[in-house]
């Protein structure tokens, strides 16, 4: 039994020979937590999404999700997560429902039509399935990329910047999801992020990741402890940026 | 099994994507209505010969001088000489933009890095992708050799070998057009800018239709379209001769247009069984180094970006 579902060890990812985008990364997540990887632009947090997700290979050191290696085993690896990359976009010119069948199928759902009913249920977008995804709203589009990433029920689901460009309600309606597939579907959530106030409201424990290495790892309660004089996580996110670049 | 429904999928959604495609129903348009063209205007052409000719041999008659034979090598299908010309240049044209589409879709609505994070493998998104396309490919020809059979039997020139040689002369032309189709599909698998995906395909089809043909046949502009060949004693020039030597066996407009001219039996087809192989060869072989690219192309993609500018 794998206490841990995601675990990585050393994680490097090297673009070129001076450019480091994760250096020696190891990292563990409890099955059933919501992680918040935090980290300003550039920090690299979407190269660790990549690599996690399989879609990018690490240059050393080893990840595992789900107890499966990122690099041996792939294929076991996407069959047990659900992403959505920062911006999600789909097809354009598909409708949502055109859109959550295909990738339905691809995920190897014997029977879409059921699935797509269940998630958008759960995800209350019913009234948008026939609409083509290019007109729908930037806040509306994130949720049908929410459904086409938990239509398969996935054990871990990838959120890169979930948040970004979305308005104050969706943000809000976004967060509740999250939790909702946390406690009613025990799905562990791995979500990039720069907004401090979503961690806050959203994640049981986080990462701080600063020009690719991992700088602090742990719950916000410990987070708290370990910076007791910086109460606020806002702080103690800048003053982990600071040390690191100093 | 699995691996073949991952494909099929894949193929339904991007016939989907096509058909949602207004710049292909334009250029699905104006094929069909070239198909419908070529045999009216072979036809037009054919009979305005005949009947200039049937009135000269009156007129020396009337003067009691014989008639001299008929000037033309005229053949039954001879009339759709003109699709010929249009599958080198409208029928290429559209593969390239149906190719373009399949290719560079995934990009243009960034769904790369959803698709690739699915539990199937790559070579069978591949496989669904030149499944639409051959199989869009070929409905399109399918429909031009209809409309081609049933023109045809307006004009009365049908019997069953002209339906067997127009039906060989479609199949010939799908091949070719694939060529074309995967090697836009190559370029929009790769390239971060759409346009320059679009333009090296057109680029390319620039060189194989009208560079390497002019170049191979002493820059003798009408045999560059045309299933014509140039003047024959221009293989007495060592320049001409030898630029004809190294481009004509990569001329591949040239051996489509001479293998349909044999097929037809109109123009300047090859005259012995050897040559009619080498232009077979080099059609499959066109057709067979794009899928090749293509392959090569889709392995390259980077399934972490989605990047793609216009």
């Amino acid at each position: 039994m794998n206490e841990f579902i995601i675990e990585t060890k050393d994680l490097t990812k090297k673009y070129t020979t001076n450019s480091v985008a994760l250096d020696h990364v190891t990292l563990s997540i409890e099955e059933g937590d919501i992680f918040g990887f935090l980290g300003h632009n550039g920090a690299g947090k979407t190269t660790t999404i990549n690599m996690l997700t399989t879609l990018l290979e690490p240059t050393s050191g080893s990840a595992r999700v789900g107890g499966f290696d990122v690099v041996t085993n792939p294929f076991e690896i996407k069959r047990i997560i659900g992403y959505v990359p920062e911006n999600v976009q789909l097809y354009g010119s598909l409708s949502s429902q055109e859109n959550l069948e295909y990738f339905a199928r691809l995920s190897g759902i014997k029977d879409p039509k059921k699935a797509i009913t269940e998630i958008t249920q759960f995800l209350d977008i019913g009234n948008y399935l026939d609409k083509r995804v290019q007109t729908l709203s930037k806040g509306m589009r994130q949720r049908i990329g929410l459904a086409q990433a938990i239509l398969h029920n996935p054990k871990v689901l990838f959120l890169d910047e979930p948040t970004s460009g979305l308005d104050p309600i969706g943000v809000k309606q976004l967060r509740d999801t999250i939790i909702r597939l946390n406690s009613e579907k025990g799905m562990t959530i791995f979500m990039n992020t720069h907004l401090l106030s979503e961690v806050s409201k959203t994640c049981k424990t986080i990462g701080i990741l600063n020009q690719g290495k991992l700088v602090y790892k742990g719950s916000l309660s410990d987070a708290t402890h370990a910076f007791k004089n910086e109460q606020a996580l806002e702080d103690m996110y800048i003053t982990t940026q600071k040390h690191e670049s100093a | 099994m699995k691996a073949l429904n991952t494909s099929v999928v894949v193929m339904r959604n991007e016939i989907t994507l096509l058909l949602r495609e207004r710049t292909l129903y334009v250029l699905l348009g104006i094929f069909f209505v070239m198909a419908v063209l070529s045999t009216i205007i072979g036809w037009s052409t054919q009979h305005t010969i005949m009947n200039v000719y049937d009135a000269a041999v009156a007129e020396l008659a009337l003067v009691g001088q014989d008639a001299p034979p008929f000037p033309v090598n005229s053949t039954p299908l001879g009339i759709m000489t003109n699709m010929i010309i249009y599958n080198v240049l409208i029928g290429s044209l559209l593969a390239i933009v149906l190719g373009y589409f399949v290719g560079i879709h995934d990009r243009m609505y960034g769904v790369v890095k959803i698709l690739f994070s699915r539990p199937i493998r790559s070579r069978d998104i591949f496989l669904g992708k030149i499944f639409a396309t051959v199989l869009i490919l070929s409905l399109v020809t399918l429909m031009a050799f209809l409309v081609s059979v049933i023109s045809l039997g307006i004009f009365g020139v049908l019997g069953t070998s002209a339906v067997v040689s127009v039906l060989l002369f479609y199949g010939v032309s799908l091949l070719y057009m694939s060529g074309f189709a995967f090697l836009a599909m190559s370029f929009a698998f790769v390239f971060q800018n759409s346009t320059s995906a679009m333009l090296y395909a057109l680029f390319i089809w620039m060189i194989v239709t009208f560079a390497l043909p002019e170049l191979s046949s002493a820059l003798f502009p009408t045999s560059s379209l045309n299933p014509i060949l140039p003047p024959s004693n221009f293989l007495n020039s060592p320049v001409l001769s030898f630029a004809h030597t190294v481009t004509y066996p990569f001329s591949v407009s040239e051996h489509y247009k001479a293998l349909c001219a044999t097929i037809l039996g109109v123009g300047a087809g090859a005259t012995n069984t050897g040559s009619i192989w080498f232009n077979t060869s080099v059609v499959m072989l066109w057709s067979a180094l794009a899928f090749i690219l293509s392959l090569r192309f889709f392995t390259n993609m980077d399934p972490s970006s989605d990047t793609l500018y216009e």
